[in-house]
């Protein structure tokens, strides 16, 4: 398994707007949601300070799975607790994913 | 003075669907968050006492972080509060604009029972305004669907609150929530004992853990597969693009048929001969006469141009229109095109209001205050108001350009869309704001139900015939006193260095100019008239599409935004649309 602290957003152009600097993963088993392949689901560790996403039910230990991205550098789609929420990926960025041990992939 | 009840509750649960069941009136609802952008009243009867419902815009939270948000929470309080009659656009004659609200006797929120978490997080902050509420279970059937069982009765113990189990749409478990209401209303007592004192995730989690429960493991009905499928790239994108192409066919093959195999044989071989008949034999012949039937004769093109060539598309866009919204794809759409979107300063729910426009644009504007930056709305309504023609607008180009030039009708609409993207290029440039961020919710994809979509279009095309056809009927009318009375000469005479030098078309042009300010079809139907070769019905197409938006439109954004926007677009509608017209005209002259 490659060394998480290499991975980086593939497309760091699209950062060049957002306040967020790119903190480390704290360990081994963490990354972004941005990093977390498609089909694979995690828990949540840490997210940004944003009420809408705690409305659309990411919040912290809940469990998301990334269902799709989408192209042109368009948002990427989880779902958690049943529901889809699509969401850029300069936010799936900040939003750090415990891996689930048995995360299946679903597709 | 009748008691006020809120209905409240998150962005798209059916709130319009249950307060139109409640009252007999009919407010747009669709398959989208946002639909409602303005609080509507209407009253409902409950045993002979009149109560005032109000069917507020959904929320998630009560902490006011944005403007929707704090009025709801005036709302709640009573008091002066802005209030606007009205779902679609222009009003609803039954619904009552109240400007000053009693504060409210009890709220009716509605929970979604796919959604129990943030549901009952608004749910408990409105629980703390110590206000009786009902709590609405909808779309109970939605959630059986999906394999969630709510215990409706522990849910009910742990609020001690009543909660009645619905399917809005159906209709079920309406009858229950009346009586509900009533008995409320006429109690009029509340403990608020089990007011949360804080409203926290944690409190909401337990909540739901003892009253929601999975039957079983991950089942996928049909409709969550098709809609995981439709938001997938692949193979989203190439069915959005199939999609899109099945609508432009409905849309215009229907409404072609429509106006060929019905509407046109019915008005030109039974109608107007009788008209023609009486009117030569009451009116005697001359001006007065060619008043009513002659080139311009209000009861033959007034008739004709609304109800047989403009009626058809009316028909056939709203039918495909009002599909999408009830199914919930146009969020998807949105969403594949996100990315795209995203680099002309949009997003993918930007979508929404630019498909309404193609229908008219002031629905379009209404529906940008759902959007999420200033910056973006100004967009979208700029786009929409120079290059997006209405469907009025659109069936008079297929009447005028389908029958003697397709490729100039295709040449049109192309360059529209250039156009559109080019205004949102150079505004983003220009405006100030962050880049859009995008974060939505996808909602379920539904089958419409035959009623409600026939109950939706039949309504669309009332509101045409109010709205439309009539002020097209007195444009008509008005264009063939110009003619008759002979002030048209006139006026050709003074506009002629524009239209005859710059534009290259006949004189007469200058008639469709003026009228074009009433409705924006106007601009395009009396040049059938007018014999024109190819290249002055591309120059008169292309004014006629960027030039000035009706002036409902005006008005409208003047109430949106400002005197100054609605100075600026109109500014900029009518010198883009003279310049381009200009431009193409002697461009082509050089090679023709």
């Amino acid at each position: 398994m490659k060394p998480l602290k290499k991975i980086r957003p593939n497309n760091n152009s699209e950062n060049k707007f957002s306040s967020f600097s790119f903190q480390e993963p704290q360990n081994e088993s963490e990354t972004s949601l941005n990093n977390l392949p498609t089909g694979e689901e995690g828990i949540i560790s840490r997210l940004p300070d944003n009420d809408m996403l705690t409305f659309l039910g990411l919040r912290h230990h809940k469990v998301v799975q990334v269902v799709t991205r989408q192209k042109f550098g368009g948002p990427i789609i989880v779902k958690t607790n049943g529901r889809y929420v699509a969401l850029s990926r300069s936010l799936a960025r900040q939003i750090y994913i415990n891996k689930n041990s048995c995360g299946q992939a679903v597709m | 003075m009748p008691e006020t009840v809120l209905l409240m509750g998150l962005p798209n649960v059916g709130k319009s669907v249950i307060f139109n069941r409640l009252t007999g009136l009919n407010v747009r609802a669709a398959n989208y968050c946002g639909t409602t952008v303005e609080f509507t009243g209407g009253t409902m009867v409950l045993e002979e006492k009149e109560v005032n419902l109000v069917d507020v815009p959904g929320t998630y939270s009560l902490n006011a972080t944005n403007e929707a948000e704090a009025v709801a929470v005036d709302m709640l309080h009573g008091g002066e509060t802005r209030m606007v009659a009205g779902g679609e656009h222009c009003g609803n004659e039954h619904s009552c604009p109240i400007t000053n609200l009693e504060k409210p006797s009890a709220v009716v929120c509605v929970v979604d029972a796919g959604n129990m978490e943030a549901s009952l997080y608004l749910l408990l902050q409105i629980q703390q305004q110590g206000l009786p509420i009902i709590v609405v279970l909808n779309r109970s059937d939605l959630a059986r669907e999906k394999g969630y069982r709510i215990d409706a009765k522990a849910l009910s113990q742990e609020l001690d609150l009543p909660v009645i189990p619905t399917v809005a749409v159906t209709g079920e478990g309406m009858e229950e929530l009346k009586k509900q209401i009533s008995q409320l209303i006429q109690k009029k007592s509340y403990s608020a004992s089990k007011a949360p004192s804080e409203v926290t995730w944690e409190r909401v989690e337990n909540i739901c853990k003892q009253v929601w429960q999975k039957d079983h493991m991950e089942t996928r009905t049909k409709r969550e597969k098709w809609g995981d499928l439709l938001t997938r790239p692949w193979p989203g994108l190439p069915m959005a693009i199939v999609i899109i192409g099945l609508i432009f066919g409905v849309v215009v093959g229907l409404g072609l048929q429509l106006r060929q195999q019905i509407l046109l044989p019915f008005f030109r071989g039974l109608i107007f001969p009788q008209i023609e008949f009486l009117v030569t034999q009451i009116v005697p012949e001359g001006a007065l006469q060619n008043i009513f039937i002659g080139e311009y004769g209000f009861l033959i093109k007034g008739i004709e141009w609304p109800f047989a060539l403009v009626l058809p598309y009316v028909i056939s866009f709203y039918l495909a229109l009002s599909f999408l919204e009830d199914s919930g794809y146009l969020p998807r759409l949105g969403i594949l095109l996100d990315g795209l979107l995203n680099k002309i300063g949009l997003q993918g729910s930007g979508v929404i209001p630019i498909l309404l426009g193609y229908g008219c644009a002031i629905p379009a504007i209404l529906s940008t205050r759902a959007l999420n930056s200033r910056k973006e709305r100004f967009i979208i309504v700029t786009m929409v108001c120079l290059a997006v023609p209405c469907i009025a607008q659109t069936g008079a180009f297929i009447a005028l350009l389908s029958a003697q030039s397709i490729p100039v009708m295709v040449a049109v609409f192309l360059m529209a869309i250039a156009a559109m993207i080019c205004v949102a290029l150079v505004l983003n440039r220009m405006l100030k704001g962050d880049p859009p961020e995008t974060l939505m919710e996808i909602p379920d994809l539904l089958l419409p139900r035959g009623e409600v979509l026939f109950k939706k279009i039949w309504l669309r095309i009332k509101h045409f015939m109010v709205d439309g056809a009539l002020p097209m009927v007195v444009g008509v009318a008005i264009a063939a006193i110009l003619y008759e009375s002979g002030l048209m000469v006139f006026l050709g005479n003074l506009l002629s260095p524009l239209v005859v030098s710059w534009l290259g078309l006949p004189s007469d042009a200058a008639v469709p100019l003026i009228l074009g300010i009433m409705r924006r079809e106007l601009t395009v139907l009396p040049l059938m008239e007018m014999d024109l070769n190819t290249l002055q019905l591309f120059v008169g197409a292309t004014v006629g599409l960027f030039y000035v938006p009706c002036i409902a439109v005006v008005a409208s954004l003047t109430r949106e935004f400002s005197l100054k926007m609605a100075g600026g677009i109109l500014l900029l509608t009518t010198i883009g649309a003279f310049l381009l017209g200009g431009i193409i005209n002697h461009l082509a002259g050089l090679f023709i």
